[in-house]
């Protein structure tokens, strides 16, 4: 029995080396932390991105970790010495709350050769600081053989959505940005967010998913049927074959740019830049603005694809009539929204 | 009257049996204990099921058979260092427990000396300790000591909570050697050294495949202490798998699942023939 | 003796000391892991003055409480068959029994995350055994903590248990159906009191993880969930309130400790049995 034993233990030990090769291969290059989108929406950072800037540096390899967002922000603001992660993908929501703790890098623009290309309302939106590396709309996604179409941000009070309908937290920004538009639809303002919360009340039960990553599984199990998504989540579920439609509601889809920044203290600074500078550049943003993701770019020489109206406003004239929030003054109420949320919808 | 003419006085206990009550009874504990048996083993055979559907997302029944969560499992760096990362940690782990706990629990069976009883007490008491405390109240003392979360750490911390079980087997097994053998081997001439190695080692070897065992799952599986004392940068499988669950129902967790359950099973296999010679239920 | 000191030395210094210190650190300010310099009452007036923790305390309390009357209800009944068991029966059961303790707790909830969504196996389970009109909301709700932590925890309530029935006196049993009692009497009033010290084991030991349970209410609970763990790693991680964190440990094992306490004065009462049934 005893030899039985000793057996396995060694045929064990013989494989663990089989698999420590490849944690060899990274553990003797250099490695460059970058937080960005989970799941499937982090494709083309890796194909487009990441996999070109290796092969310009060898020996580097670079680490894309999908945001946990509230538990990274902490994790980079506890970190003593060298940063866990060198580069991170921060909406504006939360872009200027780091701005304003200051733990990102005011990166000088002359760092930044493509920053000239990029269009300047962007770069004022991610308050002047890192890149603003793409925006993205938040709208509605619905399934069509359960549910009607909606048709404006008030129609998600319509009865026959009762039910089936799911959420984020305000955690997330896409459920911040939802709890906002509600205030708002019930006579408050990016400052008085008070009247939000009997207008989600009067939403019926819902379902409260961690993350929008979460939400888009559940859309896809059926557990939901309706539900406010990221028009680049929402485009990669109709990929999968999901049935799925997406709708810009009235009176505009909200408009969230994403910005990227260097950490403090990170310990691959010149790196970080780099990669920040090619982020911006006409090659990587016509992919990323490609189907099937719809990242909206932030590059004023790159065209949105055609056919892409479902997801996207066709040009950055029509942007502008999306629905923009004036997110420094919604920031300052944000920690209080995320507990109040907590305690009116905890089940 | 019972037949001598004897008066025979009823006791006020005697009720006259109810046969119906007697079989609800029985059809009662037959189906709770038929719901929890299938409660018990159900959830791990769907997963097991489960992770070799093809759709990209998580739901039983499956949609079909492949292997692609698999392949995704050993493709993904993350994955894989920290699976190394959590079975390298738990190796140190058992070690560690092996050397503190078997003298600890040889010389409190068989030591005499002042405030063994509080020893003993001490020792074992961090078994029911919640683990979130016990991660906390390490994190914020190194803390504040200059330290931070790091995998030494995080080993230590898991030694803290897994030493108390392979004491308290160790111990259960030493109450039920002789001492007798041990003064024999004595008597020609052993030293203590050749005691513990040829006398008692063989008779705990039980004992430290189970405590050894416990350790390694206990260490490799644990999830509250660990997210207290791991360093970001180098996460155990555990954490890992906690962010794949809570913000990504990632769909290759089910694969991950089924390979630990595998594991777990050959872990049982192989050790169980030698645990019941060792009386090990005994024990426990 | 000379053995135990390493271990005692590391034991103290790993945790008991820390652990001494815990109630301390609830009143000293931490920013970031390093100390202000700075003492704060801050940590301990939420507890006292904050509503919601009250709210919080008292789920976690009744779930820790519902749990461990689900598991008592089901976990004795799974050792009782056991114990009447013979042959193959034996080990299956057993098997099924360790089985899942050998997986960790999050592959376990991972299984109930697939099984309770609204098209999960469960409501389809049950509303095609004509349970259920139409699906019940179980994920991301109380409902489902308590199915996952009862499963989870299960096995802790089932193995004293079945350990303490290996104790008990199959001579009583004898004599209680030679003096005419039913099977039902029988159980009630000769086997379960012999077996009340396991009882008592599995109670208190499954009301402590229950009450202290992190992965089960974090996963199946959803965001908003907050059960006191959950609470306290929330406050700890991502609010980075170490203070606070700290008290709430605190509480939390202070907590704890005065449940086992009641718990064993609760039993001890119950118990004039319990001396013959100890080995």
């Amino acid at each position: 029995m005893i030899k039985r034993f000793a057996a396995a233990l060694v045929l064990f030990c013989f494989l663990l080396p089989l698999v420590s090769c490849r944690s060899n291969k990274a553990g003797q290059s250099v490695e460059l932390v970058v937080v960005s989108y989970p799941g499937d929406a982090q494709i083309p950072y890796r194909k487009f991105l990441s996999d070109p800037f290796e092969k310009n540096h060898p020996g580097l390899s670079v680490r894309l970790v999908p945001s946990e967002s509230e538990d990274v922000v902490a994790q980079i603001k506890a970190a003593r010495g060298t940063s866990p992660y060198d580069v991170v993908t921060l909406g504006v929501p939360r872009q200027i709350s780091a701005v304003d703790e200051g733990w990102v890098e005011q990166t000088p623009r002359a760092a930044l050769p493509n920053l000239a290309e990029v269009n300047p309302q962007f770069i004022k939106a991610c308050r002047d600081t890192g890149i603003p590396e793409t925006y993205s709309l938040i709208g509605l996604a619905y399934n069509p053989d359960k549910v009607p179409a909606p048709r404006t941000w008030a129609d998600l009070w319509n009865p026959a959505y009762k039910g089936k309908l799911g959420m984020t937290t305000p955690a997330s920004n896409l459920g911040f940005a939802v709890v906002v538009m509600t205030a708002k639809l019930n006579g408050g303002s990016e400052d008085n967010l008070a009247p939000a919360w009997p207008k989600l009340h009067a939403l019926g039960p819902f379902v409260v998913a961690p993350s929008p990553e979460s939400l888009a599984q559940l859309f896809e199990r059926g557990e939901v049927a309706i539900a406010p998504m990221w028009n680049n989540d929402a485009a990669i579920l109709a990929l999968h074959g999901l049935k799925l439609k997406f709708v810009q509601p009235e009176p505009g889809a909200i408009v969230v740019v994403s910005c990227m920044d260097v950490v403090k203290n990170s310990g691959q600074t010149a790196l970080a830049r780099e990669f920040l500078n090619d982020e911006i550049s006409r090659a990587f943003q016509s992919h990323l603005a490609d189907a099937p993701w719809y990242f909206g770019p932030t590059n004023k020489n790159v065209s949105i694809p055609a056919g892409s109206s479902a997801y996207m406003p066709a040009t950055i004239e029509d942007l502008d009539r999306a629905t923009y929030f004036d997110w420094a003054t919604a920031v300052k109420h944000r920690a209080e929204v995320t507990e109040q949320f907590d305690r009116e919808f905890s089940r | 009257m019972d037949a001598n003419g004897t008066e025979v006085r009823t006791s006020s206990l005697e009720i006259k049996p109810r046969a119906w009550l007697d079989r609800l009874g029985a059809v009662l504990l037959g189906l709770l204990a038929g719901i929890g048996l299938l409660s018990l083993i159900l959830p791990t055979l769907i997963v097991v099921v489960e992770s070799f559907d093809t759709r990209r997302f998580i739901a039983f029944p499956p949609a079909g058979f492949s292997l692609a969560r698999y392949r995704a499992v050993f493709a993904s760096d993350t994955i894989v260092s920290s699976a190394e990362l959590s079975f390298v940690c738990a190796v140190v782990v058992i070690l560690l427990d092996v050397l503190l706990g078997v003298p600890a629990a040889i010389s409190l069976v068989r030591g005499e000396f002042r405030g063994k009883a509080l020893c003993t007490a001490f020792l074992l008491s961090p078994i029911m300790l919640p683990g979130i405390v016990i991660g906390i109240a390490i994190l914020i003392f190194f803390s504040l000591l200059g330290g931070s979360p790091s995998i030494p750490l995080m080993v230590l911390s898991h030694v803290v909570f897994t030493l108390p079980f392979v004491i308290r087997l160790t111990m259960a097994r030493m109450e039920r050697t002789n001492v007798m053998l041990d003064e024999a081997a004595e008597n020609l001439g052993a030293n203590r050294w050749q005691i513990f190695r040829h006398v008692l080692l063989p008779q705990l070897w039980s004992a430290l495949l189970a405590g050894g065992g416990f350790s390694f799952l206990n260490s490799f599986d644990n999830l509250t202490i660990s997210l207290f004392t791991a360093p970001v940068r180098q996460r155990p499988l555990p954490i890992e798998l906690f962010y794949m669950t809570r913000f990504d129902l990632d769909p290759r967790v089910a694969a991950i699942a089924a390979l630990e359950f595998l594991f777990a099973l050959m872990l049982v296999g192989l050790a169980s023939g030698q645990l019941r010679k060792g009386g090990l239920m005994r024990d426990l | 003796m000379l053995g135990a000191l390493p271990a005692v030395l590391f034991t103290a210094g790993m945790l008991g000391l820390p652990l001494v210190l815990l109630f301390v650190l609830g009143f000293l300010e931490i920013d970031r892991g390093v100390f202000t310099g700075h003492i704060s009452m801050h940590g301990y007036a939420s507890v006292f003055t904050d509503p919601f923790y009250a709210q919080v305390f008292l789920r976690t309390l009744l779930i820790a409480i519902g749990v461990t009357l689900l598991c008592l209800m089901i976990g004795y009944p799974i050792a009782y068959v056991f114990y009447r068991a013979r042959g193959r029966w034996k080990g299956a059961i057993l098997l099924c029994v360790l089985a899942p303790l050998l997986t960790s707790t999050l592959v376990r909830t991972f299984g109930w995350l697939v099984i309770l969504g609204r098209e999960g196996f469960l409501n389809q389970s049950l509303l095609a055994l004509g349970l259920l009109k139409s699906p019940v909301e179980f994920l991301f709700t109380l409902k489902g903590v308590l199915i996952g932590m009862t499963q989870v925890l299960l096995p802790y309530m089932v193995l004293p248990v079945m350990a303490s029935l290996e104790t008990i006196s199959p001579v009583l049993e004898e004599a209680a159906i030679n003096l005419g009692a039913s099977k039902w009497q029988t159980f009630w009033q000769v086997i379960i009191p012999q077996t009340l010290p396991g009882i008592a084991g599995g109670v208190t030991l499954v009301f402590i993880l229950a009450f202290s349970e992190f992965p089960v209410p974090a996963l199946l609970g959803g965001a908003t969930f907050k059960s006191l763990p959950v609470y306290i790693y929330q406050t700890m991680a991502t609010l980075l309130d170490w203070s606070r964190g700290a008290a709430l440990a605190s509480m939390l094992l202070i907590g704890s400790g005065l449940a086992v306490y009641l718990l064993q004065l609760l039993f001890k009462g119950l118990s004039p049995w319990t001396r013959t049934a100890q080995k």
